[in-house]
């Protein structure tokens, strides 16, 4: 991986580091705004909201995800050896999981047809703990991918 | 005056515990994506994204980006506190200030349209819609200026 002609590109030229990481952040506000959003509207927060009305955000918290998931993907081909043994990452990619598995919940718990278009009716009790749920968990990627560099050297135990 | 800074306790508490200056960039983090996800999310809605969402309800979310700017006004002036020579001097970091200066104008100005009149919220005007795409520009002016204080030395 370390070999491979992305990691070499990605090394060999200083400017390109530095802007995957600003994409990383960029795509970070795409997906946690909308999601943040999404969530806390069904916690319970902004009742005056209608349920329905917030779902045309979540297209575009995937292309955050989408926009991330690319460039993380470049930075671990980049230096597979860090990142891999890497605590903080390895419990930021644990974090991804469970937040993903978490949408998928939501996705298949939540009663699609029958979603409100009146303000002030909230989800059901669940849901609104799924919602509460993803809120932790995106903020806990936040923290954890800011702690890789310094959790270097601080491996695992199984690496 | 910022070497005093940097020698205060405050300052040393930041530079010298292991964890203080990581938590810190975290909160920093996480006051961005508090901040710039929801005036992202404010901005698409003013361009036309998710239209059923009344603005008397986004009045309540968009309160909620100011404690995001709290939060990075704080852990931004104890990163600033702990290395101030270096900052100062950093290009980057002043295009930061300024790019946020504007944002936070632009951000104040368009809510104050969006949010007063009720009338307005199904005609937005031309300049709301303007602002919407400058404040979203800038912010982004914002994580590129952020990211670059890191690798742009100062003068």
């Amino acid at each position: 991986m370390g070999e491979s002609a992305i990691a070499r590109f990605v090394l060999d030229n200083a400017w390109v580091f530095p802007t995957l990481e600003t994409l990383h952040f960029v795509g970070l506000i795409l997906l946690a705004g909308p999601i943040f959003v999404v969530d806390l509207r069904f916690v319970g927060i902004a009742p005056a909201i209608s349920l329905r009305s917030v779902i045309p955000l979540l297209p575009i918290s995937l292309l955050g995800f989408a926009m991330n998931l690319t460039t993380g993907i470049l930075f671990v081909f980049s230096d597979p050896f860090t990142y891999y043994p890497n605590l903080a990452f390895r419990l930021k990619m644990l974090a991804v999981l469970l937040a993903g598995c978490n949408a998928l919940w939501f996705k298949f718990a939540l009663d699609w047809d029958n979603l409100t278009d009146v303000p002030g009716q909230n989800a059901r009790t669940s849901i609104r703990w799924v919602a509460g749920l993803s809120l932790v968990l995106w903020t806990s990627v936040i923290v954890l991918g800011r702690m890789i560099p310094y959790f270097e050297g601080i491996g695992s135990g199984y690496e | 005056m910022l070497e005093w800074l940097a020698n205060t306790a405050m300052a040393r508490m930041v530079q010298e515990s292991m964890w203080g200056y990581p938590i810190i960039l975290s909160a920093h983090a996480v006051g961005l994506a508090i901040f710039g996800g929801i005036v992202l999310t404010l901005n698409l809605r003013v361009l036309g994204l998710a239209s059923g969402m009344s603005f008397t309800g986004l009045k309540t979310i968009y309160r909620i980006c100011w404690a995001g700017l709290l939060l990075n006004a704080v852990s931004g002036v104890l990163l600033f506190i702990a290395d101030g020579e270096r900052f100062i001097t950093s290009a980057p970091f002043q295009v930061k200030l300024i790019l946020l200066s504007t944002t936070i104008v632009l951000v104040a100005a368009m809510a104050r349209q969006i949010f007063s009149s009720p009338q307005t919220i199904h005609r937005l005007s031309v300049s709301t819609r303007v602002m919407a795409v400058i404040s979203t520009l800038s912010l982004m002016g914002i994580i590129v200026a952020g990211r670059l204080i890191a690798y742009v030395d100062g003068a």
